[in-house]
């Protein structure tokens, strides 16, 4: 087994390393946090869940996305304390975030705005379960404990992890040299209390941050392989392929595993959004690999 | 009907195939011919990642390749240390295996022990200084050096200064270290800095109560992000350089010899340097925010470092005509 399985659930482990954003999302938020039904919700009429169900089905459609954003909005107005709603927007912002970025969708918002947005959606989350924990990490910083225990949790620091490093790769260096440890700090304590987010999203971007860290000497390709390998175990979908192209297989240079891979993805069919954004970036990664191979 | 599993086999061999005759054949096409209009492989690379300061010297270096002979080099960059996985990168680009290196310190002083004497504690007084002798005296003998190797070197930077941070009390004086922890370094001027502050050095994979780096290095690392004592010394310089090979240069007609050898006066590393020394303040204030207590000396408790260093930065200052004395007089100089 790999020393990530190993590890025991450490609530700040020390240093890995730090960086690749745009890997943070895919679909589906934690099999833990479902939607809630229309029972949870406490409304009357036309379900949320089932108005926000058909959005969300439509979301490889810029304006179905959007609509899906706003639809969470209406029914988070409506369910102040849902945490799944809150998730599910974090999600849907970050999936926004991607697509602009990657496909060239247009949108009222930047990618920035976004992941700011995704940020906050998570961040009240962990507010609700962790005064603390929250107020903390608003200024970016690490407290010493804290009461988040749950998978729920997890998935939050997850999207906050996502969205804050995405944040930063957008924005450049200065960006990431402040954020990345942050990033990784938070992921690394959602690790033990819900690994399986986003389809192996938090797997992807550890194995970002331990491929292309802001210090070189952080550098640790046996751990973003681990990583990677682990969101392949979680989803052997075309993100996580792509991941593990990106984040091992280019940094070590094995052509082998390279080869292996690139015929993998040429098999993989497309089924849901998320799919077809990793896809687009599949299609931009081989167009230029060989810049990228001695 | 499914076609018979043979089939399927054959299909599959055919494009893994034709995956790895995209992959191999590119490189094979490209190696430079006896003919004029041969596209030429540059391989260019670093240990940085992608958005690094040192990596956009690479990203110059192609735009101005791309601009001086439109199609005629292939430039890869191979960033996040895809080149050195097996052998240095300096040492690579010496042989003419690899064609430009942009270098961390840490990498500059592995092929050249002498370049430590930049780390010399508390040899320059401020950046000002600093930046003064490495483009003039202190660069010029570093590109000597260099060019010993097989190196032509291109550009000095991104150049930072390395800070102190401790996890158990302030230093404001060099009697507040005396007895803690701290790193070995991966050169002698760290041993003197702790020997002269009277630290105890311990293996680097242990915990110490003191690290001695830079700001973006202990950024990166997390270390600011739950409190601690952090004082702006600025006691010793790290940079970068960017070289190209020789030997690799001595192989390309003569026009293209021109271009490369104008790219020292094209690049600039101060830039790289302005980069990264924007992240200070920033990570300043992020620290502060975390709780960091952090510590600007005055010029007399400056003084007071510079006082107790002074043995240690004696013993770097090696052999006479050696590149330790020339970049030690270079900084005495200032």
């Amino acid at each position: 087994m790999s020393r990530i399985r190993h590890e025991a659930p450490r609530i700040w482990p020390a240093a890995w390393a730090a960086a690749l954003v745009l890997t943070a999302c895919a679909s589906n938020p934690t099999p833990a946090v479902r939607e809630p039904g229309p029972a949870a919700l406490g409304v009357a009429g036309p379900t949320p869940t089932s108005e926000i169900d058909a959005k969300w089905a439509g979301r490889g459609d810029p304006g179905e996305l959007a609509k899906a954003i706003e639809a969470l909005e209406r029914a988070i107005e409506r369910e102040p304390a849902s945490h799944a709603l809150r998730l599910r927007l974090a999600e849907a912002h970050a999936l926004m975030a991607q697509s602009i970025v990657v496909l060239g969708w247009k949108d009222q918002r930047t990618p920035e705005a976004h992941l700011a947005a995704s940020e906050a959606a998570a961040l009240t989350v962990i507010d609700a379960l962790d005064h603390d924990t929250a107020e903390a990490m608003r200024t970016r910083t690490i407290p010493g404990t804290t009461k988040l225990t749950t998978a729920e949790g997890g998935a939050a620091l997850y999207w906050l992890a996502a969205a804050v490093h995405a944040g930063a790769e957008l924005a450049g260096y200065q960006a990431l040299a402040l954020d990345q440890a942050f990033a990784r700090r938070v992921a690394e304590h959602a690790l033990p209390l819900n690994d399986q987010v986003d389809r192996g999203g938090l797997h992807r971007l550890l194995a970002s941050i331990a491929a292309h860290p802001a210090a070189p000497q952080l550098r640790d390709l046996e751990r973003a392989r681990e990583h990677a390998d682990r969101a392949l175990a979680i989803d052997s979908g075309i993100a996580n392929t792509l991941a593990y192209v990106e984040h091992y297989a280019i940094p070590a240079q094995d052509r082998a595993a390279i080869t292996d891979k690139l015929q993998q993805l040429t098999e993989q069919r497309v089924t849901t959004p998320e799919d077809a954004l990793a896809r687009a970036r599949v299609e931009q990664l081989t167009a230029r690999i060989e810049d990228r191979l001695e | 009907m499914n076609p018979p599993k043979h089939l399927k086999l054959v299909k599959r061999w055919l494009a893994r195939c034709a995956i790895g005759a995209a992959l191999v054949l590119p490189q094979s096409l490209a190696t430079p011919a006896a003919d004029a209009q041969a596209r030429w492989v540059v391989k260019l690379g670093t240990a940085a990642f992608a958005h690094a300061p040192i990596a956009a010297l690479l990203a110059k270096v192609s735009t101005v390749l791309e601009a001086e002979h439109p199609g005629r080099f292939w430039v890869k960059r191979l960033v996040d240390g895809a080149l050195t996985r097996d052998r240095a990168g300096l040492a690579r680009v010496a042989t003419g295996e690899a064609h430009g290196y942009a270098a961390t310190f840490d990498e500059l002083v592995g092929a050249l022990p002498d370049a430590a004497a930049l780390n010399a504690p508390f040899a320059f007084d401020n950046d000002r200084d600093a930046d003064a002798v490495l483009r003039t005296t202190g660069g010029a003998a570093i590109g000597d050096a260099l060019a010993t190797l097989g190196l032509r070197l291109v550009t000095i930077g991104p150049c930072e200064a390395r800070v102190l941070f401790s996890r158990t009390r302030a230093l404001q004086k060099p009697g507040d270290a005396l007895g803690l922890s701290v790193a070995r370094g991966p050169n002698p001027a760290y041993a003197g800095l702790a020997g002269a502050l009277s630290m105890t050095q311990i293996d680097a994979d242990q915990k110490a109560d003191v690290r001695d780096a830079t700001l973006s290095q202990l950024a990166a690392e997390g270390e600011l992000l739950e409190g601690g004592h952090l004082t702006l010394t600025d006691h010793a310089l790290e940079c970068g350089v960017l070289v190209v090979s020789q030997r690799w240069i001595d192989g390309l007609p003569a026009q293209m010899q021109k271009t490369l050898s104008k790219l020292s006066r094209v690049l600039d590393g101060g830039e790289a340097t302005k980069a990264q020394r924007a992240a200070r303040t920033a990570i300043l204030e992020r620290a502060k925010a975390a709780g960091v207590e952090i510590t600007t000396l005055s010029a007399k408790e400056r003084q007071a470092f510079v006082a107790a260093t002074r043995e240690a930065r004696t013993q770097m200052n090696g052999e006479a005509g050696s590149l330790a004395r020339k970049l030690s007089l270079a900084a005495q100089a200032k």
